[in-house]
């Protein structure tokens, strides 16, 4: 007898069997929480390229119509101003992340490599700015904005925004150069740099993760934001893209195809840039989190 | 090269006196070693001959210049940290090529002296590789390579060794002192481990509270330390202190005591007499030797513990709540059995005295 069958028990059969249960059971739940996350995005997109007449049908059609047009995105930059609302929503979020991850790391470093009086009460600050509700500091900020004259400008908005963000890229960075060990710098001035050399030659290098992960979130929350565009920009030729997105919603007719366009555009650049810095972004997270 | 001193150095922290008033002075190409428990300063000294630390006190002086001021840069120091501090972006060669880089030294100059670091090292072959890929053995030589590279006055290594596992250690130990030796650089050594400074050191300095409490030849401090910490710190198993009082037994002064019962030598006697009623006397496991059963002279008492490390014993012997440590070649084996009772002899020019109040060493002879 060459090939005698293995012996089959429930000894060794069971555990297998639950095991591979296990596994599966595993997969289902990853599956169904990732479609219940991208769901929306991929009915945000079926429905942009539906003809109008299907969009309300019942019951609705999850899969793509078969008469799938994209016309309304042809449409979108013919008939509105879409182009220009990506272009200043473009200018303001980079400049905001730029400058809120150059602000916000020059107070982390001094936070986290520097002991002085109130740096403690400093850190309580910077966190505090965080926990008033948006509207509050709205309408104060829009008083002392329009005396500095500085409403319905870009610029205007990307400092409200960095009135947000330099705190919360300086809470975040700090735990990032928190994790770089001191002697790292020690050594580099020892080696005849200076402590600006240090900087960056060594510590900025080394906290690109974290630089890369704050630059990120600095660059969504002011791609997507909307209470202090809303209040601060009046031109049409200043809005933002998600000014120009709610400007679809008329007041008898709300041209759903459109919306979901414009919609599926405006999230694009968001996700390429989150793709692009997504492996700083995984290991920054876990690395700055992560210490010692 | 330089000389190095220190004149009165003292760091306070708000809460604590970390190091308080030392005196050091580093002769040019010396190798001198701190050495002292965790917390005792020792560190803190060194970061403040690098300039990483400020002075509260006191003078540093490497070579005719006074540094106190003079930021870590341009002191022209290299160090070697305890957890290496290689930069973990850039690849063997890009660190140790650093300082270099920063003095604006040309290209070609750099490779060269590059590659002749690198081969003294062995890290040739591994200077495209970054820090992460290396084995600690690996990240230490780097580390090393890096200060030598420079060329600097001085050497500043903080226990360089201790994240090294014991085969390496002490490899590494012959080899840093073999390039000490080589390139002649003034070296301070930072250690808690006091055979890493016996065996290392021209020097040593013994720390403990802030204070340098002896600087001497290893030799010297083995022999003659000046206090009972030092006794105690230095060796292992350290110095054998056992209290005792002098009385006038026959005529002739004994020195009395649990496990002790010797004849106070002549040259002592005298200074003993003034020192108290009670004092320390101290010697090495080494230095006594077996005499039989208990005489009744001498140091004795019951054999508590017996460990064979193959080339030597090491009985310890108690008597009451008093207890000292022999060590005694091999062939004694047999002789030695738990709670046996057992004398030694030693060679009285080899006692030490020290006074039970300030716990200095008494000087006799």
């Amino acid at each position: 007898m060459t090939d005698s069958p293995r012996s089959i028990s429930p000894d060794t059969v069971l555990p297998r069997i639950f095991k591979a249960a296990g596994r599966l059971t595993a997969a289902a739940t990853i599956v169904f929480l990732c479609s219940v996350g991208v769901f929306p995005f991929y009915w945000m997109f079926v429905t942009s390229i539906r003809p109008q007449t299907e969009i309300f049908e019942f019951p609705p059609q999850i899969l793509p119509s078969a008469d799938s047009v994209f016309e309304p995105y042809l449409r979108l930059f013919d008939e509105t101003d879409l182009g220009s609302w990506l272009l200043n929503s473009a200018g303001v979020s980079v400049g905001t992340a730029f400058f809120a991850c150059l602000f916000g790391a020059m107070a982390a470093y001094i936070l986290s490599r520097f002991r002085f009086r109130g740096r403690e009460a400093s850190q309580v600050v910077l966190l505090m700015t965080q926990m008033f509700p948006a509207i509050l500091l709205a309408l104060p900020m829009f008083v002392v904005f329009s005396r500095l004259g500085l409403l319905d400008s870009l610029f205007g908005l990307s400092l409200a925004y960095l009135a947000f963000l330099v705190p919360v890229a300086a809470l975040l960075l700090k735990a990032f150069f928190d994790a770089i060990p001191v002697e790292l710098e020690e050594a580099s001035m020892i080696d005849g740099a200076s402590r600006i050399g240090t900087l960056f030659r060594i510590t900025l290098p080394l906290s690109l993760p974290g630089l890369a992960s704050t630059f990120l979130f600095c660059f969504i929350i002011s791609w997507d934001e909307f209470l202090f565009a809303r209040m601060f920009i009046r031109q049409p030729d200043n809005w933002t893209v998600s000014l120009g997105l709610a400007s679809f919603s008329g007041e008898f007719v709300t041209p759903w195809d459109q919306v979901m366009a414009a919609a599926t555009i405006i999230t694009l650049p968001a996700a390429v840039i989150f793709l692009a810095l997504q492996r700083y972004l995984v290991r920054g997270l876990t690395s700055g989190g992560v210490k010692g | 090269m330089a000389t190095a001193r220190l004149e009165k150095v003292t760091k306070y922290y708000p809460d604590h006196l970390a190091v308080d008033h030392i005196d050091l002075d580093i002769a040019e190409g010396e190798f001198l070693v701190l050495v002292g428990p965790s917390g005792c300063g020792k560190s803190t000294t060194l970061r403040m001959i690098a300039g990483l630390e400020t002075i509260s006190e006191g003078d540093i002086w490497i070579g005719d210049r006074r540094v106190n001021h003079i930021s870590p840069r341009h002191r022209d120091v290299a160090m070697v940290f305890q957890n290496y501090a290689l930069y973990p972006h850039m690849n063997v060669y890009m660190n140790l090529s650093y300082s270099l880089r920063l003095r604006r030294v040309a290209k070609a100059e750099i490779d060269v002296l590059v590659h002749k670091v690198a081969g003294s090292l062995h890290l040739t072959g591994l200077l495209g590789r970054k820090p992460g890929q290396l084995s600690g053995g690996q990240r230490q030589r780097v580390a090393l390579g890096r200060a030598i590279i420079r060329e600097p006055k001085l050497f500043l290594m903080d226990e360089p060794l201790s994240n090294l596992d014991a085969k390496l250690r002490v490899q590494t130990r012959s080899e840093i002192t073999r390039l000490q030796r080589q390139l002649g650089v003034t070296t301070v050594y930072v250690t808690h481990d006091q055979s890493e400074a016996m065996t290392m050191g021209s020097r040593i300095a013994v720390m403990n509270n802030g204070k340098i409490l002896q600087t001497d030849v290893p030799r010297d401090l083995y022999s003659n330390p000046a206090n009972v910490f030092v006794a105690q710190f230095v060796g292992t198993p350290p110095m054998n202190l056992l209290t005792c009082q002098m009385d006038k037994v026959a005529g002739s002064p004994r020195l009395l005591g649990e496990c002790v019962n010797i004849s106070c030598p002549e040259y002592a006697a005298e200074r003993l007499a003034e020192a108290g009623e009670r004092f320390l006397v101290g010697f090495r496991p080494e230095d006594i030797e077996i005499a039989g059963d208990d005489p009744g002279v001498g140091f004795g008492g019951a054999v508590k513990a017996v460990e064979d490390l193959g080339h030597e014993l090491l009985i310890t012997v108690s008597e009451g709540s008093t207890q000292f440590i022999a060590r005694l070649p091999p062939t004694v084996a047999e002789r030695v059995r738990l709670g046996d009772k057992i004398g030694f002899t030693v060679n009285s020019s080899r006692l030490r005295f020290f006074d039970t109040r300030n716990e200095q060493a008494i000087t006799v002879g």
